[in-house]
C-alpha cells in the first residue's frame, strides 16, 4: 500500500494550480508570440499547426507531470508491508527420518516410504511459523543434517536431498534419538519434539533406542514415533548412492512396533502407526494439534521509500520537456 | 555526513552538458530576436535577453543540480525511531576462496576466522548464529540456530573445497547472508564478513548498501596482512599465474573500509587481539542500543531540504521566463 510519511507537505500541491494558471492561462504572464523563421527563410511551413500545438500541450504536461510528481516526493511516498513477528519462542522439533534400504519400499503408490515421509515432512513444516526445525538421518550411523533452525528453505532443501542407504544399511535408531537429543540439549525453547519415522528393527549403533529415550525423557524432551508401511512382503526398488546401481527385489516388512510404542510413552510422547499416504497425513495432523503453543504475535509495517523513484520519474519528465522546448521548438526565453 | 548513493553524482555530468544546448539556445535565440526587434534596438535586446537568459539558464541547472542531490541519500541527522527487537540473529559470511588458505595470520585466514566465530559464540550465548559461505556465490552452510554444537562442527569444516563454484565474489556472500535471516523475527540481525578483501566480481559496495537499507548491522573483518603471502596447492607447490609467476594474496584493506562505509558499519582487523571482543561489545550494544523506552536513532535521510531548494530554483525559472520585456523597452 502506498503511504506518505509527512502528509503535510503535500499541502504544497494546492499552489501548482496556481503556478499552471500563471504559466499558460494568465493574460499578465502568459503572453508568447510563436514565430516561425522558416517562413522567411524558404516561404513554407514545415511544422503543422496541430502537430505543434499537440507536441506543444505533451510537453507542458511532461513538465506539470514532473513537478508533481516532485511534491509527492516531499511527502516521502513508501510501499507499506505489513509483517508478522513472532514475540515468543515456538517449540524445537526434530525429525529423526530412518534412511535404510527398507525405506525404498513402494507401498505407498506411487512413491517410496521415504518420499512420502519427505513430502510429509515438508507439508508440515510448510505449516510452521515460528517452531524451529531439525533434521537428524539414520541408518547404520545417524548425522545431524539441519539443526533446529528457523530458516525453513535450508531445512526443506537439505530435506529433499536425502537420500536411501546414504547413511549405510543397518537402522541405528538409538543413534539417531541420542544425536537429535545432543542438538536439542542447550534449545532455550519451551517445548522440545522429536518426531521418529522408521519402519523397521533397531540393528545398528551403539546407543539402545530406550537409554536414549529415558536421556530425552529426563531432559523434557518428548518423542513421537511413527511406524511407516505395510507389514508382509513388498517390493522395493533404489539406486545406491555409492555405486549407482538400481537395486530391487521384495523385502519382508515389520517394525518393532513395541518398542515404539515404549519410546513413546517413556517420554509421555504418542506413537502411530502410517500403513498408507491418507494415514500419514493424519498422523502429522494429530501431531501438529497435540504440539500447540500460544503464540504471541505484533503486527509490524516495513516502509520501502519510494522518494527516489519519485524524483528520478520528474527529472526525467521535465529534462524531457526542457529539450523539446529549447532545442526542438527553439523557444527564446 | 553520509552518502547512501554516491553514484548518483555522475548524473551530474549530463547536467553541466546542458550549458551546450545552453549557448546553442542563446545564440540562435539572439539572431532570432534581431530579426524580430531590429538592429536599431540590439543593444538593448542583447543586454536584456542576456539577463534573462542567464538567470534562467542558472536556476534550470540549480534545479537538476539539487533535484539530484535529494537522490544521493545524504544524510547528516539521526532521529528517534520505536525499536521493539528483541534478541540477536548474527550470520558470519566467511570467504572460503584459496586466497583465505595463505598463512600470513597463523594458523592461516580460514583458520583465525573460525576461531574468531568459536569466540563470539561462546561469548554471545543468547544468540542465534548462522554461517555463510562464498566463493564465485554464496551458500548456507550453516542456518540460523542457537545450537552450538553445530556452529563448531560447520567451523571445523571450513575450506576452501566446501564449496566449488570458482571465483571471489564478496557481493555474493553478502546477498546470500542477508537472504538467510527468517521473516518474521524480532531480533536484531548484524552480518560480521570474514574476508581477504581480493573480489575478483561484483560489486560488494552496493550489497553492503542493501544491508544498511534492511538495518543489519554490518561488521567487516580483514583478514590477512598488507604484506601478504603466497598461496600453496594441497601437495605443497606455490599456485603460480598465468605467466608462471608466483600468486601473492594480500589483506586490501581499502576495498574492506570501502565495504564497511557503504553498510554503514565497521572494519576490524583479525590479526588485532582484541578484535573478538570489540566485535562481541558492538555485537552486545546492538540489543542494548535501544535503551529502557524502546528508542533509538537512526540515520534520516535529509533529502527534503535538497528538494525543496530544487523546487524554489524552479519557481525562479518560470518567474524569469515570465519577466516582461517592456522593462527594458
Amino acid at each position: 500500500m502506498l503511504t506518505f510519511e509527512s502528509p503535510a507537505y503535500l499541502f504544497l500541491l494546492v499552489l501548482l494550480p496556481v503556478f499552471m494558471y500563471l504559466r499558460h492561462f494568465s493574460p499578465a504572464f502568459s503572453r508568447t508570440v510563436r514565430v516561425s523563421a522558416a517562413v522567411w527563410r524558404k516561404g513554407l511551413v514545415p511544422v503543422r499547426q496541430r502537430v505543434l500545438k499537440f507536441f506543444l500541450i505533451l510537453s507542458a504536461v511532461f513538465f506539470w507531470l514532473g513537478i508533481l510528481l516532485m511534491g509527492l516526493a516531499l511527502g516521502g511516498p513508501a510501499l507499506s508491508i505489513h509483517e508478522k513477528v513472532h514475540l515468543n519462542k515456538g517449540a524445537d522439533i526434530v525429525f529423526v527420518l530412518d534412511q535404510s534400504p527398507s525405506m525404498a519400499a513402494r507401498d505407498f503408490p506411487p512413491e517410496t516410504r521415504l518420499d512420502a515421509a519427505v513430502n510429509m515432512v515438508r507439508f508440515f513444516v510448510s505449516a510452521r511459523k515460528n517452531d524451529a526445525v531439525g533434521l537428524v538421518g539414520f541408518g547404520e550411523e545417524a548425522i545431524l543434517k539441519v539443526p533446529p533452525t528457523t530458516d525453513y528453505n535450508s531445512f526443506i532443501r537439505r530435506l529433499e536431498e536425502s537420500q536411501i542407504m546414504e547413511l549405510g544399511e543397518g537402522t541405528a535408531i538409538g543413534m539417531g534419538l541420542a544425536v537429535a537429543i545432543l542438538h536439542l540439549s542447550e534449545s532455550s525453547a519451551d517445548q522440545r519434539v522429536i518426531i521418529l519415522i522408521t519402519d523397521g528393527d533397531n540393528n545398528a549403533g551403539e546407543i539402545q533406542p530406550l537409554a536414549a529415550a529415558s536421556m530425552a525423557a529426563q531432559m523434557g524432551i518428548r518423542i513421537y514415533t511413527i511406524g511407516i508401511g505395510n507389514e508382509g512382503e513388498i517390493p522395493f526398488e533404489f539406486k545406491n548412492p555409492v555405486d549407482g546401481k538400481i537395486l530391487s527385489g521384495v523385502l519382508n516388512s515389520r517394525f518393532d512396533e513395541e518398542l515404539l510404542q515404549e519410546l513413546a510413552e517413556v517420554t509421555e510422547g504418542s506413537f502411530f502407526k502410517a500403513t498408507s499416504p491418507g494415514t500419514l497425513e493424519s498422523v502429522f495432523r494429530s501431531i501438529d494439534s497435540l504440539e500447540i503453543i500460544e503464540e504471541r504475535v505484533r503486527i509490524q509495517v516495513k516502509t520501502i521509500p519510494l522518494y527516489r523513484l519519485f524524483i528520478f520519474a520528474a527529472l526525467v519528465l521535465i529534462m524531457i520537456d526542457l529539450l523539446f522546448r529549447k532545442i526542438f521548438l527553439r523557444e527564446v526565453l | 555526513m553520509n552518502v547512501v548513493y554516491p553514484e548518483v553524482f555522475w548524473l551530474l555530468i549530463p547536467v553541466f552538458l546542458l550549458l551546450i544546448p545552453a549557448v546553442v539556445n542563446y545564440r540562435k535565440g539572439f539572431s532570432l530576436l534581431l530579426k524580430l526587434a531590429g538592429e536599431w534596438r540590439r543593444e538593448k535586446t542583447s543586454q536584456a535577453y542576456l539577463i534573462k537568459s542567464l538567470i534562467y539558464w542558472f536556476t534550470m541547472i540549480l534545479f537538476f543540480v539539487f533535484s539530484i542531490l535529494a537522490l544521493a541519500g545524504i544524510s547528516w541527522s539521526k532521529e528517534a525511531v520505536r525499536d521493539d527487537s528483541e534478541g540477536l540473529d548474527i550470520i558470519f559470511a566467511v570467504d572460503i576462496s584459496r586466497s583465505m588458505t595463505a598463512g600470513d595470520v597463523a594458523p592461516d585466514r580460514l583458520g583465525r576466522a573460525g576461531e574468531l566465530i568459536s569466540s563470539l559464540s561462546s561469548g554471545l550465548k543468547d544468540a542465534r548464529m548462522g554461517i555463510v559461505i562464498f566463493k564465485g556465490g554464496g551458500e548456507v552452510l550453516l542456518p540460523l540456530t542457537e545450537d552450538r554444537y553445530s556452529l563448531e562442527a560447520a567451523v571445523s569444516s571450513l575450506s576452501p573445497f566446501l564449496y566449488t563454484v570458482p571465483g571471489s565474489d564478496i557481493s555474493r556472500g553478502i546477498s546470500r547472508a542477508v537472504s538467510s535471516f527468517p521473516p518474521g523475527t524480532p531480533a536484531r540481525k548484524a552480518v560480521v564478513l570474514i574476508t581477504d578483501g581480493e573480489a575478483l566480481e561484483g560489486n560488494a559496495r552496493t550489497a553492503a548498501r542493501d544491508l544498511y537499507l534492511e538495518d543489519i548491522k554490518l561488521l567487516v573483518v580483514g583478514a590477512g596482512t598488507t604484506e601478504g603471502s603466497l598461496i600453496y596447492n594441497s601437495d605443497g607447490t606455490v599456485i603460480a599465474d598465468a605467466g608462471g609467476q608466483p600468486v601473492v594474496t594480500k589483506l586490501d584493506i581499502s576495498h574492506l573500509l570501502e565495504i564497511a562505509e557503504s553498510g554503514g558499519g565497521l572494519y576490524y582487523d583479525i590479526s588485532d587481539v582484541k578484535t573478538p571482543g570489540l566485535i562481541a561489545e558492538e555485537l552486545r550494544s546492538l540489543q542494548e542500543g535501544r535503551g529502557s523506552e524502546g528508542i533509538r536513532l537512526q540515520d534520516q535521510m535529509n533529502y527534503r531540504a535538497f528538494l525543496l531548494i530544487a523546487l524554489v530554483c524552479l519557481v525562479l525559472n518560470l518567474a524569469a521566463s515570465r519577466i516582461r520585456w517592456s522593462r527594458w523597452y
